[in-house]
């Protein structure tokens, strides 16, 4: 039977490989349970350090201040999960129904102008009223980029 | 009716194909189709998080999910996902998956101070099997409790509801969905007589407006937020408004926001429904024809303890509010009372606040007279730094749209009304000024209540896992539901307990003060999203209890526990969810569990294998109950009549109640399950399929009572993607209520507001009942007057700042599934104070500084945000509660609304300084 010692190092070598990302990472586990025959006391289970009485230290978030242009293209968890935002969109205004700063660069029509990632045809077909059409436009449904592509902070 | 399978079937035909070689997405109708390219095998499914029901589906490799897209042929989605959606194909693969039972131990015996050491599944029931025997003998029934999910499959919260309350005979069973839409239900119930809403999302794509009411749609919602979206900005009449006590990105989008002060909403429906009035504008026509007005008791309390016994010190004056309220100077104007008196209130009416009585028109027009644009403006203004007549510009819009006859209004809301001290009748108001609209069950007309959970609906609310409800909308209180149920169950007559349970706070409570002792967790993570938490830890540890938890991730509520049972995730086991707008959708299992990990039916069917009905079904003690031909205070003993239908005392309860002839007639392997595993069957080692027998079980209870659903195969056919109940001839209900639409509805009649509870009442005004016989209102819609009441709880000099809480896009509720996955995690590490920079700068603290937030119950750190996606008014924080780290339910309040006893996680007073 393994110790918790080793069932530690394993959690963290688990939680290393099983993104295949080289940055985006979960929180650390404290241990994992798969294999307590040692016993693991309930401050070295979950997400936060210490017994549900206590509270572990509050870090700064470390915001992203890489600049749009600056960044480089993440390594995706698979092929259908929506690229991350490498880069701040902290400064940059919200997306309304008459405003898209995402657009503003990673539309097709500008995007390898800008060195973006242009838009794929695939957000240009309205899937509800006219599927299998591919229109000039982002459709409506995606307008809000920042449902399915999240951005990279910590 | 509609004929919506014909044309599904026609729209797959023509346009299918073509969609999916655009998207780069594979045919999915023809069951699991092989992707050459990548190899998977794709199969379609559920989405694991929210109440809209997104179509996802899955692909598998190696007994492995790969990844996740969305579903092109489901119409709730339309082939868009949002991040989270995508993150389905994640979640199951954290590095510290449960994989075995896990008992607290010291020197190899259980001991509540011991560490968490491995064990077999025997080992783990025999320690709870101890247990619960233990308590079952020294408290009976109501010792033991269960506390479930809107997130149980269809066929595991069935399993669960029947074990508790066929089984054990405790109505003690209460899903965290309390927590979420209790106060809708209560609302539907008084207002309609039938649970869940009379729209579909179908209202989205026909509606010229969109309201969203204390619900962050953007956010919380995102796919349905992308059809709301999308609707604007092809019609270029709609109108999309934000009603929030803070920006949020729900604003992004919309054409007004409006920000209110908390607790406000109840005074700003009130003055649309007296513009309404005011202005002639109400449907006269369908008012007469299908509604009655009503009004209810407003000494109501606030859904506290009526002891202040277990109370801290700090805490005892919100707790006196329980007792007596001494009105502000709002409320007696808004309850037509003089605001120059003082108005000291004995909560008379805690312990029945459903009670309502009829009124006139005419007294229902009175009981709206306080409510002036000016009075409201002034109680209302949410945002200190806005100019009152841009304001009052801003309501006289809202009750434009409403009152504007040939507008189509969709009111959207979600945890904003429900969870409220006073959220079953902000609810009501919706349907108020709905219903004298006549914008209420007709297509892109509707006040539409959303859940928050996957099956808040399909099992929460429909199953009735609440410790008041049985399946298809009965209530352990009905003698004629129970008749039913323990027909439908093959019971002994009087087997099932009439006395409602505790709900999911109560059950907190009675931990604390020792009268439960028994506590089984399932697919919930209770000690992170209970309000006033400290009590509920310190109970946990230190009483004698012993608590068990369910779930696939060691959780907050696993550090608290003393047995942890390591479950099967979603696509790891075979269920159905039924979402916000009655879609009952379904899925196969398509990868197995890990190590020794397994499903919930699992648990349930094999732990009842434990107790034989001499056990549970002879005479058992429940305080106040109160049962015909028994002893007060027990239910009676059974045993004699079960024999008389062929059981026998030594039989289990597995046999009694899972393992039945019609369930063994369903066998496993299925057609319908061909290339499946199926993890529960296997375990178990039988030839039955279980998740097909509960389902097919359940469904009895729903036919020819408005519930209708389809069978189980119908389902997973290749051509369906859901059907929204009633199910009828095979033909889903898209407005219910509506005789086009609902076959329910009588022959002849355009609308019938067929439910049938509370449809008798008295005679009354605004004072009260008259007394006199009760009046049936059949088939009729309830308007209800229900005027502003107070907070429990409200800023003053020592608790200076309103907090709020709630979730943010990237994370599901607790974070146990969305914080293991690296890309969701980074893009949220933490959950941060969101601040009004001026709050801020007045206590020394900038941005990513660390504050405390106190209030009288608890504290917690966070880091603070003055920018981002919540923009707060002054004198308002928000701190969402998906971070176990950063557990704010220490600080939040356990009032609830003393209707639903939902509790309100929007309002209470809190204090921040600098850490």
């Amino acid at each position: 039977m393994k110790t918790t010692g080793i069932v530690l190092s394993l959690a963290f070598i688990m939680g290393c490989s099983s993104s295949g990302h080289e940055e985006a990472s979960a929180p650390p586990v404290r241990a994992t349970a798969v294999e307590a025959a040692a016993g693991i006391p309930d401050s070295e289970i979950g997400l936060a350090p210490g017994t549900a009485f206590e509270q572990p230290p509050q870090a700064p978030i470390k915001f992203n201040t890489v600049d749009p242009g600056d960044s480089e293209v993440r390594v995706r968890p698979n092929a259908e999960f929506p690229p991350v935002i490498p880069h701040s969109i902290q400064n940059m205004g919200p997306i309304t129904q008459h405003e898209n700063p995402c657009l503003d660069c990673h539309n097709a029509d500008v995007a390898e102008d800008v060195g973006a990632v242009a838009v794929p045809a695939s957000h240009r077909m309205d899937l509800r009223n006219s599927p299998g059409v591919v229109g000039d436009a982002v459709t409506g449904a995606r307008l809000v980029c920042t449902s399915c592509h999240v951005e990279v902070t910590d | 009716m509609n004929n919506d399978l014909s044309r599904r079937d026609f729209v797959k035909t023509s346009v299918a194909a073509a969609t999916a070689a655009a998207v780069g997405v594979p045919m999915t109708h023809a069951g699991p189709l092989p992707d050459l390219e990548m190899g998977l095998t794709w199969e379609k499914s559920v989405c694991r998080f929210c109440g809209v029901g997104c179509g996802v589906v899955v692909g598998t490799r190696d007994d492995r999910v790969i990844a996740v897209k969305g579903d092109p042929e489901n119409p709730v989605n339309r082939g868009l996902l949002c991040a989270k959606g995508y993150a389905n194909a994640s979640i199951m693969y954290g590095a510290d998956r449960l994989h075995q039972p896990l008992l607290r131990m010291k020197n190899g015996r259980f001991d509540k101070q011991g560490e968490f050491t491995a064990v077999s599944w025997d080992r783990a029931f025999d320690e709870m099997e101890a247990h619960f025997k233990r308590v079952h003998s020294e408290l009976g029934p109501t010792g033991v409790g269960i506390m479930g999910s809107g997130q149980y499959t269809i066929p595991e919260g069935y399993a669960a509801v029947k074990l508790m309350k066929a089984g054990w005979r405790s109505n003690n069973i209460d899903p965290n969905a309390r927590h979420c839409m209790a106060s809708a239900v209560a609302a539907f119930i008084q207002v309609y007589g039938i649970d869940e809403p009379a729209g579909c999302y179908d209202d989205i794509e026909l509606t010229d407006t969109v309201i969203a009411w204390g619900a962050n749609m953007a956010e919380m919602h995102p796919m349905l937020w992308s059809r709301v979206v999308e609707r604007r900005l092809a019609h270029k009449r709609a109108q999309i408004i934000n009603l929030t006590t803070f920006r949020n990105r729900t604003s992004d989008a919309a054409d007004t926001e409006i920000i209110f002060k908390p607790q406000t909403d109840l005074a700003i429906w009130n003055y649309i429904a007296r513009e309404i009035v005011k202005r002639g504008a109400a449907d006269t026509e369908f008012v007469d024809a299908h509604c009655v007005f009503a009004a209810g008791p407003t000494d109501i309390g606030y859904g506290m303890r009526g002891t202040d016994d277990f109370a801290f010190a700090a805490e005892k004056d919100t707790q006196a509010r329980e007792r007596v309220v001494v009105l502000t100077r709002d409320e007696a104007v808004a309850q037509g009372l003089d605001p120059d008196r003082t108005h000291a209130v004995d909560q008379r009416s805690t312990g029945g606040a459903d009670a309502h009585w009829l009124i006139t028109f005419d007294e229902f027009k009175t009981a709206l007279e306080p409510y002036t644009l000016d009075f409201v403006a002034e109680l209302a203004k949410g945002d200190p730094d806005e100019d009152v007549e841009s304001f009052k510009s801003k309501l006289k819009l809202l009750a434009d749209l409403y009152a504007d006859p040939d507008r189509k209004v969709v009111s959207f809301w979600t945890m904003g009304f429900n969870q409220h001290t006073r959220g079953s009748w902000v609810n009501e108001q919706a349907y108020m000024v709905h219903l004298l609209m006549g914008k209420q069950a007709r297509p892109g007309n509707g006040a539409f209540s959303l859940t928050g959970q996957p099956s808040a609906c399909g099992t929460a609310r429909e199953v009735g896992t609440f410790a008041h409800r049985l399946p298809a909308d009965m209530v352990v209180a009905s003698p004629a539901h129970r008749e039913r149920a323990e027909g439908l169950w093959k019971l002994p007559s009087r087997t099932l307990n009439p006395k409602v349970g505790s709900h999911i706070t109560k059950m907190m409570r009675d931990l604390e003060d020792g009268s439960m002792k028994w506590l089984w967790v399932q697919v919930t993570n209770p000690f992170q999203s209970t309000a006033n938490a400290n009590h509920w830890l310190k109970a946990a540890r230190e009483k004698d209890c012993f608590i068990v938890v369910s779930d696939i991730y060691p959780t907050y509520s696993c550090k608290v526990a003393d047995l942890i049972l390591p479950c099967a995730a979603h696509y790891e086991k075979w269920g159905l969810y039924g979402n916000s707008e009655r879609r009952t959708q379904a899925w196969r299992q398509v990868v197995n569990p890990p190590g020794e990990a397994r499903s919930d039916v699992w648990q349930i069917l094999e732990f009842s294998k434990r107790f034989t009905l001499a056990e549970v079904w002879g005479r058992q003690p429940v305080p106040g109950v109160t049962v015909e031909g028994a002893e007060a205070g027990f239910l009676p003993d059974v045993l004699a009549d079960a024999a008389k239908l062929g059981y026998r005392a030594d039989q289990s309860l597995y046999e009694v109640l899972f393992e039945t002839e019609t369930a063994r007639a369903l066998a496993w392997p299925d057609p319908v399950g061909a290339g499946h595993g199926n993890c529960t069957a296997e375990a178990a080692g039988i030839d039955w399929f279980p998740e097909k027998a509960l389902f097919e079980e359940y469904r009895r209870f729903g036919i020819d009572h408005a519930h209708d659903l389809a069978p189980f195969d119908v389902y997973y056919r290749d051509d369906v993607r859901g059907l929204r109940w009633p199910v009828i001839g095979g033909k889903e209900t898209r407005w219910r209520f509506n005789g086009e639409y609902d076959p329910y509805v009588a022959d002849g009649a355009d609308f019938e507001f067929y439910g049938p509870a509370l449809k008798a009442i008295p005679q009354g005004n605004l004072a009260g009942p008259a007394g006199g016989d009760a009046i049936s209102v059949a088939g009729k819609a309830k308007i209800f007057f229900r005027p502003y009441a107070a907070p429990a709880e409200s800023p003053d000099a020592e608790w200076d700042l309103w907090l709020c809480t709630g979730r943010v896009l990237e994370h599901w509720h607790s974070g146990s599934m969305t914080r293991r996955v690296p890309e969701l995690n980074a893009a949220a590490p933490r959950a941060q104070v969101f601040i009004n920079p001026v709050d801020a700068a007045a206590r020394g603290l900038a941005r990513n500084d660390v504050a405390v937030i106190e209030s009288r119950r608890g504290e917690v750190r966070a880091v603070v945000e003055t920018a981002g996606r919540n923009t707060m008014p002054r004198g308002t924080v928000y701190v969402p509660w998906f971070d176990e780290g950063v557990p704010v339910n220490k600080v939040t309040l356990d009032a609830t609304c003393p209707i639903s006893k939902e509790t309100d996680f929007k309002k209470c007073a809190v204090r921040v300084r600098k850490a």
